[in-house]
C-alpha cells in the first residue's frame, strides 16, 4: 500500500464485509447471551447437559447421516434403481431364451406331426421343401463360416480421433452385404451367431449394437452358410463378398476369416409367422402382380 | 461429552435407517450439512471461549439451515440456484474456517 489513503477512511474500508466475516465469525449472540447471564449474576456459560442441546445435536447428526447416505452415489436410491433395471433386463433375457427354446421345440413337434400326417402323400416332400426354404427346420451340412470382428482396439487408438475409431467397427450394412453375397453365391441356409436368417429376417443397427431379428448381437459375428461345398466357397470369395471383406480389412482394419467346414449346423428360425399380403386399394387399374402376391408367404 | 454422543447417535440413526428423502428436498441436503457444520464449530468455539449458550446454539443452527435453504430455494426460482448455493457455501465455509482456527488456538495455543 504505497498510495496515500484518503483521510478519515480505514485502509480496508472497501473490504468491510470480508473483515467483519473474518474477524467476528462467531455469532455475536453468544457474547450477548453471556453478557446478559453475567449481568444477572449467573455463570457466563450454560451447562452442556440441557435436553434442548442434546435434541439439537441428534438432529444435526441425523442431517449429516441422511445426507451421507443420500449423496453417496454408490449407496443412493439412484444406483438401487439402476441395479433393479439391470436385474429386470437379465430376467427378461432369460425369459426370452426359455420361450425361444420352447418355440423351437413346438415347431419341431409340429413339423414331425405334419410329416407323419402327410406320409405317403406327395405333399410330404413339398411341405419339407417349403420348411427348408423358409427356415423352419434346423439344418446341417457342409458350408462356409465367415467370422467378422471389429478392428483391434490398439490399432484404432493409434490412428487418432474417435471418428476413426468408429470406422474400425463392423456395421449392420457390412453384415447385410456379406449375407446377401452368400445368398448370391448359392447358400441354402444362413445363420448369424446362431440366429437363423429367414425371408423375413432383419439386420439392423440400434445405437452401437447390431440387431438381428430384434435380438442384439455381441462380437465376433459368426456367419454360418450351408451350401454346395464345391461351389459356395469359391463363388463367395471370388464374388463381391470376398472383395468387400478384403476392402474392409485394408481400409478400416476390420478382421474377417473365411473357413470351409464339413459339417456346420444352422438352427431353425424362431419368429416364423404366417403372413398374408393384401392388395392395396389401387383403384381402377389392378396391377398384374396383385394376384400372385396374395398367396401365403409360407 | 453428551452433545458429542448425541451427534454420533444422530449420524448412526441416519445411516442405519436410510430414510428416503423426497426428490424436492435433495438439493437442500448439502446446504443443510454445511449450515449444521457451521453451527457445530461455532458451538465448540463458544464452549472453549466459556460463553456457550444452548439457546443461542439451537437458534443459530435452525436459522442457518432455514436461511440457507430459503436462499437456495429463491435462487432456484430465479434461475441462479447454483450461484447462490456457491455464495452460501463460501460464507459458511469462511465462518467454519475462522471458527476452526479459533478452536485450534484454544487447544494447541498456536
Amino acid at each position: 500500500m504505497t498510495r496515500k489513503e484518503p483521510e478519515g477512511r480505514a485502509a480496508d474500508a472497501s473490504m468491510t464485509l470480508i473483515t467483519t466475516m473474518l474477524r467476528r465469525p462467531l455469532d455475536p449472540g453468544y457474547a450477548a447471551a453471556a453478557e446478559r447471564r453475567r449481568a444477572a449474576g449467573g455463570p457466563s456459560s450454560t451447562s452442556l447437559r440441557s435436553p434442548l442441546l442434546v435434541a439439537a445435536t441428534v438432529v444435526i447428526g441425523l442431517v449429516v447421516g441422511i445426507s451421507a447416505y443420500n449423496l453417496t452415489a454408490s449407496s443412493g436410491p439412484r444406483s438401487e434403481a439402476r441395479d433393479d433395471l439391470i436385474a429386470q433386463i437379465e430376467e427378461r433375457r432369460v425369459e426370452v431364451e426359455a420361450l425361444s427354446q420352447e418355440s423351437q421345440e413346438l415347431r419341431a413337434a409340429v413339423t414331425a406331426l405334419e410329416t407323419e400326417e402327410l406320409a405317403g402323400a406327395g405333399d410330404a416332400q413339398y411341405s419339407r421343401d417349403v420348411a427348408i426354404s423358409v427356415g423352419a427346420l434346423p439344418m446341417h451340412g457342409p458350408g462356409l463360416v465367415v467370422t467378422l470382428d471389429d478392428a483391434p482396439t490398439g490399432l484404432v487408438d493409434e490412428s487418432g480421433t474417435g471418428d476413426q475409431a468408429d470406422e474400425g467397427r463392423v456395421y449392420s450394412r457390412d453384415l447385410q452385404f456379406v449375407v446377401n453375397s452368400l445368398w448370391r453365391a448359392g447358400a441354402e441356409a444362413i445363420s448369424i451367431n446362431d440366429i437363423r436368417l429367414t425371408s423375413v429376417s432383419t439386420i439392423r443397427f440400434a445405437g452401437s449394437a447390431i440387431i438381428v431379428n430384434l435380438r442384439p448381437l455381441t462380437r465376433p459375428y459368426v456367419v454360418t452358410a450351408l451350401g454346395n461345398p464345391d461351389e459356395l466357397p469359391g463363388a463367395f470369395v471370388d464374388g463381391p463378398g470376398g472383395s468387400y471383406l478384403s476392402t474392409l480389412n485394408s481400409s478400416f482394419g476390420v478382421r474377417s476369416d473365411t473357413e470351409v467346414v464339413d459339417d456346420a449346423t444352422v438352427p431353425a428360425g424362431v419368429r416364423l409367422t404366417t403372413q398374408y399380403a393384401t392388395t392395396g386399394d389401387t383403384g381402377s387399374t389392378p396391377s398384374p402382380d396383385a394376384t400372385s402376391s396374395t398367396e401365403p408367404d409360407s | 461429552m453428551i452433545p458429542a454422543i448425541g451427534l454420533a447417535l444422530g449420524i448412526i440413526i441416519g445411516v442405519l435407517l436410510q430414510p428416503a428423502v423426497p426428490a424436492w428436498l435433495q438439493p437442500y441436503l448439502p446446504i443443510a450439512v454445511i449450515a449444521a457444520l457451521d453451527a457445530v464449530f461455532g458451538g465448540v468455539r463458544a464452549i472453549l471461549d466459556g460463553i456457550f449458550s444452548d439457546k443461542v446454539f439451537v437458534v443459530s443452527f435452525l436459522s442457518n439451515v432455514v436461511v440457507a435453504a430459503f436462499i437456495v430455494f429463491l435462487g432456484d426460482k430465479l434461475g441462479v440456484g447454483a450461484q447462490l448455493s456457491t455464495g452460501v457455501v463460501v460464507v459458511l465455509g469462511v465462518r467454519i474456517f475462522s471458527n476452526v482456527a479459533a478452536i485450534r488456538r484454544h487447544l494447541f495455543g498456536a
